[in-house]
């Protein structure tokens, strides 16, 4: 099998982590391996969190807001 | 408006602008400024004395600039309450103190003594008065500023620098007993009678130039001003031109098939073309009709336009001074159509009305009890719940930067004394629950429950450790 990234999805509560669910309500599909991790805002994130995501396996960190 | 104005528990302030808002949920302090009137109002009456002797003359607003009034003058003849006002940028006196310094006319104080015309019987008028600032102090807000008619001039095909192309609100001030023709039926330009009239309907509505939405009351009101016109004068033709009818509500499609019955032609189809002005000084419209399949012209003495409902000229401000958003098309938005269709994004202030989007009379009356209902259940118990996603400052790490306060973007955060040094305080009524605080905070003296690091850390830790 080849290669799939895998990407840490960190999205915001109003907008991003919303259109995520739209699109599951849609019936749309992405890869098994974009993981979200819901915040109450993009202004939520800070530096350590995709730092820690990159340093403990995570390929690549999508920050939407 | 009466009603209101006599009822014990409510303060009618009038001819005022709000200027401020300081505050939350609960705690508005709201900054009111209260034009200068130069009259009186304890002392005016009403009577209209003044209206009746001052020189001066300015365009009438309420009749849509088609009449003068003078520059004292009472808005209209129902006004609540019934008091005169003195427009200092057309009253004689105030032009020539400006531009002289030297003080003139004043006949609505004096009189004419030599014509044997008194003055203001009630000794109201005071060329003194000054704006008035007012605070009050409000638990919530409701925000019913209402709407503004689209001006006819954005539409060059209609021809509308004709006088006898009007909008639709002209027309109704013309039908009206105290317009600016008595509530005769004529045209503007020679003062006949109109025989045959044509009415526009979606005139800039559900048009992707101007505004893409349906002004919803249109259809119904052209409706309404046929039959007033074909009751009133049975051999009057006329035509009524729709894009299609829109007449969904109670009792409305009865009306339409009573309006039909009465006489007038209905043609639906695309929009109308053009409205041209013929030598004879009639007006042609052309359209196309979707029934007969094929163009079709007709020749009339009076074109109404029906002009989409815009948002008033100040709702963005007024959006902004309450911190509630507003929509695309500038009208203030609601949180949820559905769900909360009187909430706006700022707690504690709710909308009623066109102000939140074009609707009817019946709409709006449900939508204000609504609106007054919540705005009273939300302050009466006195205590208001709050989400627990909030922040929260450990004082004693706190380091008293004030990174915190310049970023929360709701200016929830303060700096307040304790134990002799100034630490960042989150007031929870105003706090959103962003957590923008909370990942800048460089001593990490801010607690984000619900989202704290250490949970957000270990999501990210199971989902990349194999």
């Amino acid at each position: 099998m080849s290669w799939e990234p895998k990407i840490v999805v960190i999205a915001c509560n109003w907008c991003t982590y919303a259109a995520a669910d739209l699109a599951g309500s849609l019936r749309y599909s992405y890869p098994p391996t974009a993981y979200i991790v819901r915040v109450p805002c993009s202004g939520r994130v800070e530096p350590e969190f995709i730092v820690e995501a990159l340093k403990t396996g995570a390929d690549a960190v999508l920050v939407g807001g | 408006m009466g009603e209101v104005a006599q009822h014990p528990n409510i303060e009618l302030i009038t001819y005022a602008e709000v200027e401020d808002v300081k505050g939350y949920v609960g705690n508005f302090e709201v900054t009111i400024k209260k034009k200068a009137r130069y009259v009186d109002w304890d002392k005016c009456t009403g009577c209209g004395h003044c209206m009746n002797i001052c020189p001066s003359r300015a365009p009438n607003e309420f009749n849509l600039g088609l009449d003068k009034r003078p520059a004292i003058y009472i808005q209209f003849p129902q006004a609540v309450p019934k008091k005169a006002v003195i427009d200092a940028d057309n009253c004689l006196y105030f032009k020539t103190l400006r531009k002289t310094g030297k003080t003139a006319c004043q006949i609505c104080q004096k009189g004419i003594p030599n014509k044997n015309i008194e003055g203001c019987p009630a000794g109201a008028i005071n060329y003194e008065d000054k704006d008035e600032f007012i605070k009050v102090k409000v638990g919530s807000v409701i925000l019913s500023t209402g709407f503004k008619p689209m001006e006819k001039y954005h539409f060059k095909e209609y021809s509308p620098n004709c006088p006898d192309v009007v909008t639709a609100m002209e027309f109704e001030r013309i039908l009206s007993p105290t317009g600016p023709t008595e509530g005769q039926l004529k045209r503007l330009s020679d003062g006949q009678k109109p025989k045959k009239m044509a009415f526009i309907a979606c005139v800039g509505s559900r048009d992707e130039r101007y505004h893409s939405y349906c002004s919803k009351v249109c259809c119904m009101y052209i409706m309404k001003h046929a039959r007033i016109l074909k009751e009133k004068y049975p051999d009057i033709d006329l035509y009524l031109f729709f894009i299609d009818v829109r007449t969904a509500g109670k009792d409305f499609e009865e009306f339409y098939v009573y309006t039909k019955k009465l006489g007038a032609k209905v043609i639906r189809g695309g929009r109308v073309s053009a409205v041209d002005v013929k030598p004879d000084g009639k007006l042609r419209v052309r359209a196309y009709d979707n029934d007969l399949c094929s163009p079709v012209e007709v020749d009339v003495d009076m074109v109404v336009l029906a002009t989409a409902i815009e948002p008033g000229p100040d709702t963005e401000k007024l959006g902004r001074i309450f911190s509630a958003s507003c929509g695309r098309e500038g009208f203030i938005r609601e949180v949820h159509t559905k769900l909360y269709p009187v909430e706006t994004s700022a707690k504690g202030v709710f909308i009623a009305g066109c102000v939140q989007g074009p609707k009817d009379i019946p709409e709006s009356i449900a939508q204000s009890r609504a609106a007054s209902s919540a705005a009273a259940a939300l302050v009466l118990p006195g205590k208001i719940r709050f989400e627990a996603i909030a922040a929260e400052v450990i004082r004693d790490k706190c380091s008293s930067c004030g990174v915190c306060v310049q970023l929360c973007p709701y200016n929830a955060i303060v700096l307040e004394e304790y134990n002799g040094v100034y630490k960042a305080k989150v007031e929870p009524a105003l706090c959103a629950g962003c957590g923008t605080c909370a990942s800048a905070c460089p001593s990490k003296a801010i607690v984000f429950h619900g989202f704290t690091t250490e949970q957000i850390i270990e999501q990210i830790r199971a989902i990349t450790v194999d």
